[in-house]
Formats: C-alpha cells, structure tokens, sequence
C-alpha cells in the first residue's frame, strides 16, 4: 500500500497540489449561528465553540471575521495563540487588553459582541508604525526537538526580536508527539514562532501541520515590511503557490519583502542537488523574486550556514536548529537575527548567532 | 570512480560459462511453472538477495556472480551513502561521495534486473548489438507535461563518426515558441568496435564526451548554457556469463559547468553533476532497450517528486531504438521526473544494414 502511494507520487507532476488545496479552507469554521473567517488565511482555527474561539496564528498582525447570528451574541472568549506579547484586540474602534495568560504569547480576550458582522484585529499598537525592527530566523529543529529550548533560550536573549521567522522542518516525522513536544518547547519563547513547512513534515499527513499552525504558503506585513512564506516541501512549488506568491509579489513590489521557503530552488552548491527537484522550476521562481523586488531570501534544508546570491538577491541557508548537522563545517547550532527597516526599504543587517 | 569500474569490468576475460552439469541446466529442463516461480521470486525476495531467480532456475554461477555484484553495489552505496549523508552533504565529500554512491545504486539495480532476465530465460533469445552508425540523421517529437509547462518540441539532429571521433547535434523547438534547445557533443571512442553499423559480437565500449547545450525559454525569461565533460561506458554482460546475455549495462558520470542568463538580473555560474546507469537488451539485431536512471536536475526532465527524498533523486528513462525497414530506425523515450518527457523520433542510419 505504502509502495503504491510512493509510485503515485512519484508519477504525479504536481505532489503538492492536494496540500495547496486543502490550505485554501484554512481560517475559515462554522456554527449553526455564527462563522469566522480569517484574512489570508493566516491562523488555524483550532476551536470554534459556543462564544469561545481559539486560533494558532501566524502573522503578527491578525485580522478576522466574525459574523454571529440573533443567539449567538453575547460575551465572547477569543484564545489566540502565537501572538506578540503586547498584542491587544480591536474590535469597531474599541480595544480590548489580554488576560494574563498561561504563556507570553497566548492572548486571551473576552468581549461582549452583539449579533451582526465584526471585524476584528489582534495585534501590537505599533503595528502599522514603520520604523526597524528586529526577527529571529531558524529552520530544521527535527531530532532536536528535546533540547531545542535551548535555541529558544538564546533568542529570548537577543534584544528587541519582535517574532521568529522559520522556514520548516520543526520535526523529524510529522508525529503528533513531535508536533506536541515542539508546541512545549515553545514555552521556552516569549516571542511568535511563524513556519512554513518542510520534507520532514510531508512524512506523516500533512494536515497535522495545517491543523495544528495553518498554513504553509502564507503572507503578511509588519512594520511596513512583507514577509512571504512558501511551501517547497517537496521541493518544488506547486502552480497554485505560485499564483499566490505572484500576486504577493505584486502588493509588496514596492515594499522590503522577505521571501522563506524550506528547499533553496537552487542549492548554491550545484553538484549536490540539495535544492528544487528541477533546476528550470528553480530558476524560475528566482526569476519571480527578482521581478517582485525581493530584498532577502532564506532557507533551510541543508543543515549548515551559507550566506550567498541567488540571482542578484542576498541569499541564507539557515538550517542550525539542532537536526543532524553538516559535518566539518564550523558551525552547529545557529539562528539568524535580521534587522529590518522598511521606511528605507533596507535589511540592515543579518547576523550569525551560534547556541553551541 | 564509476568510470574505473566499468574499464575494470570491460576488459576483464571474457567469463566462460561453467560446464558443471549441476550448475547448468540443459535447454527445457526448466519447465514455465518453475521459470514463472523464478520471475516472481526474482522480484521479491530478490530484490534483496540477488540471484534468487538464477538460482531457481538452476543458473547456480552466474546466481553468485550476481550475489558479488550485488555486494559491491551495496559497499558502494553504504561508502557513497556514508561520505554523503554521513557528513550532512558537506561539499567536499560530493565527489567522489555521489559517484561511488550512483555507481552503488547502479551495480544494486543492475544486477537485481539481470537476475530477473536469466530467470526469464532471457538468454534464450538470439540477438546481438550493432556497431554504432557511422553517421545518422533523425527527426521527430518531444512532448513535456510538468506543473508549469505542456510543450511538443520539434527535433532533429544528427552524428557524424571520423575515425574515432564523433560529433553530434540535436536541436529543439517548442511548437508554441516559447522554448529552444540546442545541443552539441564530440565523443572520442576509448574502447569498442568501430563505428561500422555492423552486427559485432560485442557491444561493450568506453568514450569520452565533451558537450554543450544552450536552453532559452522564454516564458521563464532565462538562457542557460552548459558545458559538459563526461565519461561513459557500456558493458555486454555476456563478457560476465553467457546466461546474461544478450543484456548489457550502461554508465556514465562527469561533471557541468552551467551560466544561467537572467532577463533583469545577474548572470550566474553553477556547477552540475552528471551521472547515469541503465541496463538493456538488445533486440535481435535490429536496436536495444534501455531502463535507467539519470542522476542531473537541469534537464527537461528533472528530479522525481520522491516524497522524503524529493530533490535529492534524478529522473527514471526507458528507451528503445529499433530498425524497423533498413536504415529506417525509430527511437522512442520516457523520462519521468519533476516532467514527463517523452520522445519519438524516425531515424535514418547509416552505414551497412
């Protein structure tokens, strides 16, 4: 059966196309009397219950719907998970402060919302404010999931990162025990975790990543700043991704824009082949990015450091989180902090952080 | 190191097939029950232990020379398997680490396909290889359908052999125009047969390549060009064990140098490495047919979606040449990879017939 399934894929020209369709529901649930629907797409509705929501964001910038029927007014308990600490909900003009919560990054509100429309908004006030500001940037944790609050640790550390910006591969087989003890380890943060997907995750069913964090191909804006995550698991994007990016691409053409996907399109070391499964498909997603004014790429996949140039764009492979590292390289355990500035369209900075 | 070992079974003795009565069996001793059993068997279980099938048709030598073959080739994998995957692909172990790895897979594969051969009584078939043409001329069709692109490209090409030189063309253009290959190659004849066309006794030889290619596609506004250094070589298993005959295998590795032209943007230089092995038949002697497995991405081609290990695995070919009235020979191909590309050409051949 297993065999059959391997053979399906292998024929198939588009491997990612279930997986890209099935993010096309994501943020969106319904009740008998009330819906929600998240803009982008950019949270996982993880309970959707009588006057009680909890979504899993990933971006820090959270806009929703709630449309509520005549018995479905009344108080309202919003859980929104993997916000900012100072995240605050706005609903029709009037803000709303989080309950103390259980973790920093777990805001929980309560509000009394009449039957109708609503529009809402979970996120820090300086949201909109275009000033720099500072994210942290890992990928591959995988096998060191158990001491990965070490990495966690080391970026709490580091002053002013706002959120951490991944680019996949956070377990080793997509287990649920995997996914449980990395949403543990996340306690160590004080700050967002936001991840596209990786290989290691398409080795169980891919809807534990959806279901759990949303999204793989995702898009939001920060401080004046664009942040596009794309999935490659399989090293490739599908077509559907990629009319998604274009049309991302498009609204930031004229804004920093940050571009992260798991597998680098072309692996800076050719004759290694640790990048897109087609050269051509490669190049011609570089050939995107530089059409969008893409400002910075980074990568995972291949667990070591490499700073580079794909197509004129600075470039990090960034795969320190902890999985089997690169041998005889120099370099173990490591994140980047990337300070970003959009009111001149410039990354200022991307340092190298080692934890070991 | 692929190319060491395929000189090293090239110009190893021609094997003589034992004359033990107990390892060999008398022609129609082996009834279809037993053949059919020994096909399964051949399969599963062995695609883990080689020689299964040739075992059960009582092929006992050749059934251990391909249990050896099949130990190298794992020695090979677990050494190229070690040097890569052991150190996290760290660049400076890619070569040899990728070569001896393919060269692995190649031996591992190779030997399983010829195990099920002999238990299929494949042996049993009168065929011989051909001397290649000494010049041909080929035109047809390549159709590619990937998740971006469905384009039938016109091609024609053709060889010229001189002496021991070969130069070759292919051009390709996408019907819709937004595609153009061009690709040129001398191959200089190390070992084999001369290229007379002829029916030969074996088809085993060994060249050397120097290629290029040029690939502009419109659409994805980008030219490539790529430079090609390669060594490849085939081997008539009948030099190994009559009961292997009339198969042969086919190797190749070297190494590509890529500049990648960009519409708006800078010019880049990658590196490619190229690496193949097949296994075949011939077909009478009117062509052969090939299985392989083509280790580089910036083909039409491309990688396998192979789920866990998509983007570290090439593309799945078969290929069948055959002489269908005279020279007129037809040449037909599947490549699956990241595309399914497929070809089918009319070819004129020349040379005696």
């Amino acid at each position: 059966m297993k065999l059959a399934l391997v053979l399906a894929v292998c024929a198939c020209t588009r491997p990612g196309e279930q997986r890209a369709e099935a993010e096309l529901s994501i943020g969106q649930a319904a009740l008998a009397d009330a819906s929600i629907d998240i803009a982008g797409g950019l949270a996982a509705v993880r309970w959707f219950t009588d006057h009680r929501i909890e979504v899993w964001s990933q971006t820090p910038d959270l806009h929703f719907s709630l449309v509520l029927g005549n018995t479905a007014g009344g108080e309202w308990t919003i859980i929104a998970r993997n916000v900012l600490v100072d995240a605050v909900l706005t609903v029709g003009g009037t803000t709303f402060t989080r309950d103390p919560g259980e973790y920093p990054t777990v805001g929980i509100f309560h509000v009394t919302l009449p039957a109708g429309t609503h529009e809402l908004r979970i996120a820090p006030p300086d949201a909109d404010i275009v000033e720099p500001f500072k994210v942290a940037s890992m990928a591959d944790i995988q096998t060191a999931l158990p001491t990965v609050d070490d990495v966690f640790e080391a970026i709490d550390a580091v002053p002013d990162a706002r959120f951490v910006i991944a680019m996949g591969d956070i377990t080793e087989r997509g287990l649920v025990e995997e996914y449980e003890l990395f949403e543990r380890q996340l306690g160590t943060l004080t700050i967002p975790f936001y991840t596209t997907l990786g290989n290691h995750e398409l080795w169980a069913d891919f809807a534990r990543f959806h279901e759990r964090y949303g999204r793989g191909s995702f898009h939001f804006e920060f401080k004046g700043a664009a942040f596009s995550f794309v999935d490659s698991g399989d090293a490739g994007l599908d077509p559907l991704v990629e009319e998604w990016l274009d049309s991302w691409l498009a609204d930031a053409r004229d804004r920093l824009h940050i571009f992260l996907t798991h597998i680098p399109p072309i692996d800076p070391v050719g004759m290694r082949y640790g990048g897109f499964r087609s050269e051509q498909d490669g190049r011609r997603l570089l050939g995107r990015l530089v059409d969008g004014n893409v400002d910075l790429t980074l990568y995972g996949h291949i667990h070591t450091f490499i700073q580079f140039e794909n197509a004129g764009i600075p470039a990090y492979i960034s795969g320190g989180g902890g999985a089997e590292p690169m041998k005889w390289d120099g370099i173990d355990r490591h994140f980047l902090v990337v300070d970003i500035d959009a009111s001149t369209n410039a990354v200022r900075g991307v340092e190298l952080h080692r934890v070991d | 190191m692929r190319w060491l070992l395929v000189v090293v079974l090239v110009f190893a003795p021609h094997a003589v097939r034992a004359d033990d009565t107990d390892d060999v069996d008398a022609a129609g001793d082996v009834s279809p029950a037993r053949r059919a059993a020994a096909v399964a068997l051949a399969v599963v279980p062995g695609f883990v232990l080689h020689g299964t099938g040739s075992w059960i048709v009582r092929e006992k030598k050749p059934a251990k020379t391909l249990v050896e073959v099949e130990l190298v080739g794992l020695a090979g994998i677990a050494a190229g398997g070690l040097l890569v995957g052991g150190t996290g692909g760290n660049p400076y172990t890619i070569w040899p680490g990728v070569p001896i790895l393919l060269a692995g897979s190649g031996l591992f594969f190779t030997s399983w396909a010829t195990d099920i051969w002999v238990a299929a009584g494949g042996s049993r078939i009168e065929a011989a290889s051909r001397a290649l043409a000494p010049w041909s001329v080929e035109a047809g069709t390549t159709w590619q359908h990937d998740a971006y692109r469905n384009r039938a490209l016109l091609r024609g090409g053709g060889h010229l052999e001189l002496g021991r030189v070969r130069v070759g063309a292919l051009a390709l253009i996408d019907a819709g125009g937004a595609a153009k290959l061009g690709e040129g190659d001398v191959r200089v004849r190390i070992f084999g047969a001369p290229a007379t066309g002829e029916v030969i006794g074996d088809g085993s030889r060994l060249l050397a390549r120097v290629g290029g290619r040029v690939h502009r596609d419109d659409d994805d506004e980008m030219t490539q060009i790529v430079g090609e250094l390669e060594v490849i070589g085939r081997l008539d298993l009948a030099r190994l064990d009559a009961a292997f005959a009339p198969s042969f295998v086919e190797a190749s590795t070297g190494v590509g140098v890529a500049r990648v032209a960009y519409e708006r943007m800078e010019t880049e230089i990658a590196s490619e490495l190229l690496g193949t092995f097949g296994w075949g038949v011939y077909l009478g002697t009117r062509g052969e047919a090939m299985l392989f497995y083509d280790h580089r991405r910036d083909g039409l081609v491309g990688g396998l979606p192979a789920w866990r290990a998509s983007g570290f695995v090439g593309s799945l070919g078969a290929r069948a040449d055959v002489r269908v009235y005279g020279p007129w020979a037809l040449h037909a191909e599947l490549g699956v990879g990241n595309a399914w590309v497929s070809t089918l050409a009319i070819a004129y051949r020349g040379g005696a017939q």
